[in-house]
């Protein structure tokens, strides 16, 4: 990254261990994690199944307590609190959204009692569910909601928020193909709009190439970063055209050869950036 | 994924020792406060006795065969009535769960039926049945048949309809596949409802006894051990009582577990 | 998924048609059978069972009257209503707070088994002795007999609140007050009012026997005192009323459940 330096940092990792307890002693799930992401990024993790990912985006929202390390948002240190705008899309949507809320309950719950008027918060959410294409679901409930958009829900419940740092965890990792592919769009289209900086955790290469800024990619037991690369793409991107430009294929077949041949670096790959 | 939680693999043994002395710790307690209190002695010891001159009455009442005898008469009264309800109720609840005819057509009945609480029903068992046994078993009888009832219903409505066509496209009749299939998916629940019975069977029972007074069952001996001036047998009754429900409780959920092991659905089942 | 296209007014039509189908159809088998014991007992005129028409005709008269309202089922129905509110009261909040201390259950639930298991009647003995044989003695025993599956349900409703719901509030910084009343209270609502509801039944077991035993007064007191004396209709009546009464309170419970459950049998009725 070279213009990093002019930007706001919103989040800072830096030096981040965390280890479980176990029989045979502490076990180390993230080991010395250093990275950091500015406003208005995009940033994909990607590494392997097991590679610690949840574990580190729930440090990060301040529901794990990591071993060692720090962790800043917005220049302020978290230390086992819950950070202040930071928001949380995790993969299972249907377990995260309250079912005895309409939709509309769901996306206005975080934001009421919090200073803002109840014309303000009715005023978001409506914007919220208007930007993720859920005009007129208002007023149902979530289990009456096909997969795909209870999970549109769950992303505008973390707009209406307007969050410094959205944490998106395998968001759409249960979902089919096509809402796949559509959602994807969706959450690119909002971070334009929004400008909101995203940190989104995947397994699927392919996915972190086509949506970020920039992708860090992390081994597997314990988490290291292996890789912390821009993504050389113009956006809008396009599902089919994108996925085919020489960039996207050359940075998709380096960050594979990371995580599916372990030890055999890829031929011009970079070593790793700790900025 | 899920975060990986990795613990201390424990032991089987220990994985059933450790709450088994998390709830002595809680009797413990339990007992020690009412020792506590009984020894302020704010209420007359022959009213409000201490532990343990409870538990030792109770201990005593155990090599009493006038007690002893008494808890059998009514054990197996209540047994009885107990199997005589899954009997009725079971195939009952199967036709009412595989028809929904027979069970739309049935169901103001059942919710006319159901809140009938047994002991309503005494005075009539007592006009068919006189001052015996069978009045005990008619009434526990009453009681049992609907938490069955409604649960075996219950569990053939949860029957996997394609486990159903699964079988049936495999060649089974009709009659094994529900044979094969449907009952043994609502067999939980059935156990669920019997599980649900045995809890208020057995209170039914003792209550039907204190009601007639017959003379039979531990029903009838609480009301001639509180006719006396001391309140100690009848704290030691319940005590012995309630272990008797506890372990009757606690046998049935083992037998359950041992045989619906591979039965995943979680169960919002009453407690 | 619910097909979002469908109109309101047309599906309500339908719901209202269907409905009244459903109380025709579900009406009949207790209509035949009501009918067959009058035809029964009219032709063959048994001792210990009088003719519907009859036993009706007593509850008009003898029960459903402002007296007999008022001295016989109203303190019965009342001291249901206030042992079963005071069960859940006390139960349902002592519950979710044994809950909410990770672990406390452990210790405290087995403990919580037991109580359940000692069959109420047993205790009424000293029950009477604490506080005679008026309506406190029956409304507290009623309460403690019945609180256990309140309690029980309650702890568990608690203890299993999904994980991802927790985290979701903590997230989002909901705390305090807002995270019991909206998070924690409405997940654990569909166990806490299965225990709610196994101790109604258990209430009206409770009410009877304290009633027969403790003779005072009462719907219970009545059908015992009528049998011995022989007035064989006036029982009948009885416990046609205590019938009458149990499917009162348990189409009002059962139309609260819906109400404010509404959500968990949609979302179960989607998850099947």
């Amino acid at each position: 990254m070279t213009s990093s330096g002019e930007r706001n940092q919103v989040l800072g990792v830096r030096d981040l261990v965390y280890a479980y307890k176990t029989a045979d002693g502490d076990l180390e799930a993230i080991s010395n994690l250093s990275f950091r992401v500015d406003e208005g990024e995009f940033v994909s993790i990607v590494g392997p199944s097991g590679s610690g990912k949840t574990t580190l985006m729930k440090i990060l929202a301040g529901l794990l307590r990591a071993t060692r390390g720090s962790v800043e948002v917005s220049g302020k240190p978290i230390t086992g609190n819950v950070p202040e705008g930071v928001a949380l899309v995790f993969q299972d949507y249907s377990r995260s959204l309250f079912p005895w809320m309409t939709v509309e309950g769901n996306v206005a719950f975080p934001i009421t009692r919090r200073g803002l008027s109840a014309g303000e918060v009715a005023e978001r959410s409506r914007q919220s569910l208007s930007a993720v294409g859920l005009d007129g679901f208002a007023r149902r409930y979530p289990w009456e909601l096909s997969g795909g958009m209870q999970q549109r829900v769950a992303i505008a419940r973390a707009l209406a928020f307007r969050p410094r740092l959205l944490l998106m965890d395998e968001p759409f990792a249960s979902v089919d193909a096509q809402t796949k592919a559509d959602l994807e769009d969706l959450i690119a289209s909002v971070h334009q709009q929004f400008g909101t900086t995203i940190l989104f955790v995947t397994h699927d290469i392919d996915e972190s190439v086509y949506l970020s800024d920039r992708v860090l990619v992390l081994s597997a037991h314990p988490a290291r970063l292996l890789l912390d690369r821009e993504v050389p793409l113009s956006r809008p991107r396009d599902q089919v055209a994108t996925r085919e430009l020489p960039d996207f294929v050359h940075l998709r077949s380096e960050i594979a050869g990371l995580i599916l041949r372990p030890g055999h670096p890829v031929q011009g790959a970079d070593p790793v950036q700790t900025r | 994924m899920s975060t990986p939680t990795l613990r201390r693999p424990a032991s089987p043994a220990a994985s059933r020792i450790v709450p088994a002395l998390k709830g002595l710790v809680g009797f413990a307690a339990a007992l020690a406060v009412w020792q506590a209190l009984a020894g302020i002695g704010f209420v007359r010891p022959e009213y409000f006795p201490s532990a343990t001159t409870v538990l030792g009455d109770a201990i005593s009442l155990l090599g009493q065969p006038g007690f002893t005898l008494q808890v059998l008469a009514t054990l197996s009264e209540m047994l009885l009535g107990l199997l005589i309800a899954t009997v009725v109720a079971v195939p009952l609840g199967i036709l009412l769960g595989r028809f929904p005819v027979a069970y739309r057509m049935s169901s103001l009945l059942v919710e006319a039926m159901r809140p009938i609480p047994a002991l309503a029903l005494t005075p009539v068992a007592i006009l068919l049945f006189g001052l015996s046994g069978a009045t005990t078993i008619s009434l526990v009888v009453w009681t049992s048949l609907w938490p069955v009832l409604i649960n075996s219903v219950y569990g053939m409505h949860s029957v996997d309809r394609v486990a159903l066509d699964t079988a049936r496209s495999f060649g089974l009749s009709r009659w094994s596949a529900l044979y094969r299939v449907a009952l043994p998916s609502a067999a939980p629940f059935i156990a669920t409802g019997v599980r649900i019975a045995i809890g208020i069977a057995l209170a039914v029972a003792v209550a039907t006894e204190m009601i007639t007074g017959s003379g039979s069952g531990v029903g009838a001996w609480i009301v001639q051990a509180s006719s006396g001036g001391s309140l100690v047998p009848v704290y030691a009754a319940a005590v012995l009582v309630g272990l008797l429900g506890y372990l009757l409780n606690f046998l049935f959920e083992r037998i359950e577990r041992r045989l619906f092991r591979w039965h995943l659905s979680y169960r919002k089942e009453a407690s | 998924m619910a097909a979002p296209t469908a109109s309101r007014s047309v599906t309500a039509r339908r719901r209202g048609r269907s409905a009244l189908r459903w109380v025709m159809e579900s009406a009949i088998l207790l209509v035949v059978l009501v009918a067959l014991w009058q035809l029964v007992t009219s032709v063959t005129h048994p001792l210990y069972f009088p003719t519907p028409a009859a036993i009706w005709g007593q509850v008009m008269q003898a029960w459903f009257t402002p007296s007999g309202f008022s001295t016989n089922i109203l303190p019965s129905f009342e001291r249901v209503t206030l042992g079963w509110l005071f069960a859940v009261v006390v139960g349902v909040p002592l519950g979710f707070a044994i809950g909410r201390v990770r672990g406390l259950g452990a210790y405290l639930t087995p403990l919580m088994h037991y109580g359940r298991a000692v069959p109420a009647p047993v205790v009424l003995p000293i029950f009477m002795i604490f506080f005679g044989i008026g309506n406190v003695m029956k409304v507290l025993f009623i309460a403690v007999g019945i609180i256990w599956p309140i309690l029980l349900n309650t702890i568990k409703g608690v203890e299993s609140v999904e994980a991802l719901q927790l985290d979701t509030a903590t997230v989002y910084g909901i705390r305090g007050s807002r995270r019991l009343l909206h998070v924690e209270l409405p997940a654990a609502l569909p166990d806490i009012l299965a225990g709610v509801r196994i101790s109604l039944a258990l209430a009206f077991v409770l009410m009877v026997i304290s009633e027969m035993i403790a003779a005072s007064g009462g719907i219970g007191y009545q059908i015992l005192q009528s049998q011995a004396q022989f007035d064989i209709l006036n029982m009948w009546a009885g416990i046609v009323v205590l019938a009458v009464g149990g499917v009162v309170f348990n189409a009002l419970l059962a139309a609260i459940e819906a109400r404010v459950l509404r959500w968990h049998r949609g979302q179960r009725r989607e998850a099947l």
